[in-house]
């Protein structure tokens, strides 16, 4: 710790970034693609593609549900919407425990669907806060993370000495390490209200694990007691044990659309149907408000009669609802959402420029061997594997998804184990290669993997641009979209990283570089 | 009322950018005498609060304030990236993208 207020700040935002910098980035990344998790999984099930949802799709899933679990004690149907038109049932017989059985129906007929095995968007989505470990270490190690990161953006601002002066300040010609510091201070500044949000609100997205206390006291233990209040979720009523067929859905649902003015319903969970008891509950859209908590409303299953007008949220719960929404960004349609993700996407280059910061420092200070010179390598070590490892796993795991057969066992899994492999040997080769070269060839493999996507796509699927674009499937040619631009933009990075050498490499063929430039410069 | 409103927050933007001297020269060449960087100052300031009705008017309360916050982020790193390699064209910007924006209103 140094002596003085400014230079300690540095000193813990400096450390503090370093030690969780790779976990942050990961979090980051895997966060932001999860924006479109939706988009990613149907992208990823291309035998889903065609699907095009009835209007009547919820009384389609009931037939199937009274098809094949006509005695199950709950029924629970996704329904579709417009980022993902396929559409969801889930059953639990009596005596199954806690475990549902699943089925993927066609929106448009509610005859079930096959589609390949994957974990789609949801793996990114998991990765996020579990990190693929047991949910519970992964979600403390990640909370952990973003603490550390509250403390770095605060530590940062304060370390960030003329703020307003240096606003729009970007220098890309000037020496290393002022180059590298510009970005990652106008990647920093321009983005902080989404930094600090975000960072927030991803805590408070877990807050009774992390702080169960309250809770604790104020329910005398009986966390369970707790959530059912949270969740509005009424005592269930025992089955009667007459028989009374289930009124139908369409009644239903317009009148929560009604009560709702207009906001989607959507998910049904049916419990003891074709009883006289049975119970129709319909949660709200998630997509139609900020807050995350969707409104539930219950109806008598056999009537169709609503029995709960909605309650009003008290305010705390109601905060905690829309801090909750804010973080998944589920709101406000595409145009936002492309805002939320840009922004997560300054935040994962915010972190990439500050690793690459510490290490460009260290290289110009530190000269020689010994200790600091091992650390300053494998600071550099990480960094690879982590910045550019990172992007080229998640590039393998859609590969996986297009290139593995469909019937493959454990097809899910396996795509998975694509991403950990190339990751592996993506943080090996970040071992065994020089700096540089290890960033330049890095760069150049994600570049080929996301910007091939589309092409690969193209072979093996009828789902490509050519026919996405001209029937106006956003969601489809969007993923091929992006993964076409982030290929370019890592391209035009990796042209860059190329074209700039490091300063001692640079004084040693002092002579030659001006005639390599030109050569180049003449080749374009 | 989306492109209107980056067109405004990114013209915005740009006017305070160009209040300061260094950037007035990085731009332009010369200095900004006093009351050209009062000037700018102010436009700058007006277009960054006139950017948020503009959201509001597109997305509704409260989502359209959420959203000005990503706007004015995209607007600015728009600016901050695009200075060093082209400095006169985010002058020429910051008048064009309004303009631009007017028309694809009525659609």
């Amino acid at each position: 710790m140094k002596a003085g207020f400014r230079p300690s700040m540095a000193w813990l935002h400096t450390w503090a970034g370093l030690v969780v910098g790779w976990l942050l980035f990961a979090i980051f990344l895997t966060g932001t693609a999860s924006y479109f998790r939706p988009e990613i999984t149907r992208w990823m099930q291309p035998e889903l593609h065609a699907v095009v949802p009835a209007p009547d799709a919820a009384q389609r899933a009931v037939a199937r549900l009274q098809q094949v679990a006509p005695r199950a004690n709950n029924w629970f149907i996704e329904l579709p919407d417009d980022r993902d038109p396929s559409m969801q049932i889930f059953w639990r017989e009596e005596g199954a425990g806690r475990r549902f059985q699943r089925e993927t129906l066609n929106a448009g007929t509610g005859e079930p669907l096959q589609a390949r095995a994957t974990r789609g968007g949801d793996f990114f989505y998991r990765f996020h806060f579990e990190l693929h470990m047991p949910p519970l270490w992964g979600r403390w190690v990640v909370g952990a993370a973003a603490m550390i990161m509250l403390v770095a953006i605060v530590s940062g601002v304060i370390t960030h000495r003329r703020i307003f002066k240096d606003f729009f300040t970007f220098r890309p010609a000037k020496a290393g390490q002022r180059a590298w510091l510009d970005a990652h201070n106008a990647l920093a500044v321009l983005a902080l209200p989404y930094h600090l949000v975000i960072t927030y609100t991803g805590m408070i997205t877990l807050m009774t694990m992390y702080m169960p206390w309250g809770v604790d006291v104020a329910y005398d233990g009986n966390r369970q007691a707790f959530f059912a209040e949270m969740a509005q979720s009424a005592p269930p009523k025992k089955a009667a044990g007459v028989a009374a067929p289930l009124a139908p859905m369409g009644p239903m649902l317009a009148q929560a659309e009604h009560v709702w003015s207009g906001a989607r319903v959507s998910r049904i969970s049916v419990s003891h149907p074709g009883d006289a008891n049975a119970t129709v509950q319909v949660t709200r859209h998630d997509g139609d408000e900020m807050s995350r908590a969707g409104g539930r409303l219950v109806f008598n299953g056999a009537t169709g009669a609503l029995l709960t007008r909605p309650e009003a949220t008290p305010a705390a719960a109601s905060t905690h609802d829309m801090l909750y929404g804010l973080h998944l960004g589920r709101f406000g349609g595409p145009l936002l959402r492309a805002l939320f993700f840009l922004s997560g996407l300054v935040g994962t280059a915010m972190v990439a420029t500050g690793l690459v910061l510490w290490a460009v420092k260290r290289q110009t200070r530190t000269s020689g061997a010994g200790w600091s010179a091992f650390g300053n390598r494998c600071v550099e070590a990480l960094n690879v594997a982590a910045v550019t490892g990172l992007p080229l796993a998640m590039a393998a795991y859609f590969w996986g998804n297009r290139l593995l057969p469909v019937d493959v066992a454990a097809r899910a899994d396996a795509e998975i184990r694509c991403f950990f492999a190339v990751w592996i040997v993506a943080a090996i080769h970040a071992a065994l290669r020089p700096g540089l070269r290890a960033w330049r060839e890095q760069l150049v493999a994600a570049a080929l993997l996301f910007g091939g996507l589309p092409m690969l796509n193209a072979i093996t699927t009828s789902s490509h641009l050519a026919n996405t674009l001209p029937r106006g499937d956003w969601g489809l040619a969007g993923v091929d979209l992006v993964t076409m631009a982030i290929g370019i933009v890592l391209g035009l990075v990796a042209w860059h990283v190329g074209w700039r050498r490091p300063p001692r490499a640079e004084a040693r063929r002092v002579g030659r570089v001006p005639m390599a430039r030109a050569a180049r410069v003449g080749a374009d | 009322m989306v492109s209107l409103a980056l067109a405004l927050a990114y013209a915005g933007f740009v006017a305070l950018c160009l209040a300061m001297d260094r950037h007035h020269g990085q731009v332009f060449r010369h200095r900004a005498v006093p009351w050209q960087r009062q000037a700018l100052r102010l436009a700058g300031w007006l277009l960054l609060a006139v950017s948020l009705p503009a959201c509001l008017a597109g997305w509704g309360w409260p989502v359209g304030l959420v959203a000005w916050f990503g706007i004015l982020s995209a607007a600015g790193l728009l600016l901050v990236f695009l200075l060093p390699y082209a400095p006169r064209v985010t002058a020429v910007l910051a008048l064009v993208l309004p303009i631009c924006a007017v028309p694809l209103l009525l659609f």
